[in-house]
């Protein structure tokens, strides 16, 4: 269990430095995340080595190179779901908004004008395209979006894995 | 070190590979099939694959000192994150991510782009609102009655405070638009 140990360590000390971080200073482009996970596993294989030549009592810890290996795997594993688990809080999920202000009505129940009222073009479209203009999959000028080659590329990875599992325009 | 430990060594990653490969198959030859069924399948499939190979299988080979018992505890682990990863910020992203429709909306539309009249023409908070009601409607989440609607589930109401308290724990804040602005931060409208 020596992998599942070390992944697990390296990502707890991720959660921290990230909260202390973006707590001061938070980053507006998603790659800050993916160079922090960076730092931090490499630091992690640092400390894990530096422990191992210095104490014995650290035999649940990466050890051989296959332990390494796995612990690579398992912890780019666990940094990519938490990633995407990050991308969701950050952004407000139009379902879970709707399942709080259903709950903020009470038992009287919400109606969809109550809930596009709160939930306008304001809250659920524009920060998306925020989102594609920081992430420089779109740009703006001359009052259009227009998408950049980078963004094109992006689309069409999902156009051709739509068509490729039949399914409907999506969003 | 041989081709087969090298894909060995590989075995989480492959899997993933084998349950998109099984997935997209199951899609396209079961239209019927529901989405979260197909995904339960594909998913499912592969693991079964990845826990007999670590325990019934060539491991060995490998020579590295460990069990099959703990070997497939850590292909597992690490085939499941990355299945969540498929599911969750590939295949649910291009179904249901506002960021992803617009960016193919704005793809079709060529050199010429969108204004933002343009865009919400055809793709508007009433739309995104509309689709969430009717799908959690008919997942169970929410129920409707005489034209409001109430919650139905404990589970995903739960799920909803839990994301709540995670971004004011990140960001000091209950909702995205009250969070402190990033340091690149609004773009221009």
């Amino acid at each position: 269990m020596r992998p599942i140990v070390g992944a697990a360590l390296a990502f707890v000390f991720l959660i921290v430095v990230q909260l202390v971080v973006w707590r001061w200073r938070r980053p507006g482009h998603y790659t800050a995340l993916s160079v922090l996970s960076l730092v931090v596993f490499i630091a992690s294989v640092a400390t894990f080595q530096a422990l191992r030549l210095t104490t014995a009592a650290v035999g649940f810890l990466p050890q051989s190179a296959w332990d390494y290996w796995n612990f690579l795997m398992l912890y780019v594993a666990l940094t990519l779901a938490y990633m995407i688990t990050y991308s969701a809080v950050q952004a407000d999920s139009p379902s879970m908004s709707i399942l709080l202000l259903i709950e903020q009505t009470g038992g009287r129940g919400a109606t969809v004008a109550g809930l596009t009222g709160a939930l306008n073009d304001q809250v659920l479209v524009v920060p998306r395209l925020d989102d594609l203009l920081v992430g420089r999959l779109v740009i703006f000028e001359g009052g259009r979006y227009t998408v950049t080659p980078n963004g094109s590329f992006l689309a069409r990875i999902y156009i051709f894995y739509r068509a490729l599992l039949k399914m409907e325009k999506g969003g | 070190m041989t081709l087969a430990t090298l894909l060995l060594a590989l075995t989480p990653p492959i899997a993933l590979g084998a349950c998109i490969v099984a997935h997209v198959i199951l899609s396209r030859t079961l239209p019927g099939l529901s989405r979260p069924r197909g995904i339960v399948l594909s998913v499912g499939a592969a693991a079964v694959a990845v826990v007999g190979l670590a325990l019934f299988g060539p491991a060995e080979r490998l020579a590295v000192g460990v069990g099959p018992l703990e070997l497939a505890v850590v292909w597992l682990l690490t085939y499941v994150l990355l299945a969540y990863c498929y599911v969750i910020g590939f295949f649910n992203l291009g179904e249901s991510a506002r960021r992803i429709r617009l960016l193919i909306d704005l793809h079709l539309a060529g050199r010429r782009g969108l204004t933002l009249d343009e865009i919400l023409s055809t793709y508007n908070a009433r739309m995104i609102v509309d689709v969430r009601l009717q799908r959690m409607v008919s997942g169970g989440q929410v129920r409707e009655r005489d034209g409001a609607y109430f919650t139905a589930s404990r589970v995903m109401l739960t799920a909803a405070r839990l994301l709540v308290w995670l971004k004011i724990a990140y960001f000091g804040s209950r909702t995205e638009l009250g969070a402190p602005a990033t340091t690149s931060g609004r773009a221009p409208r």
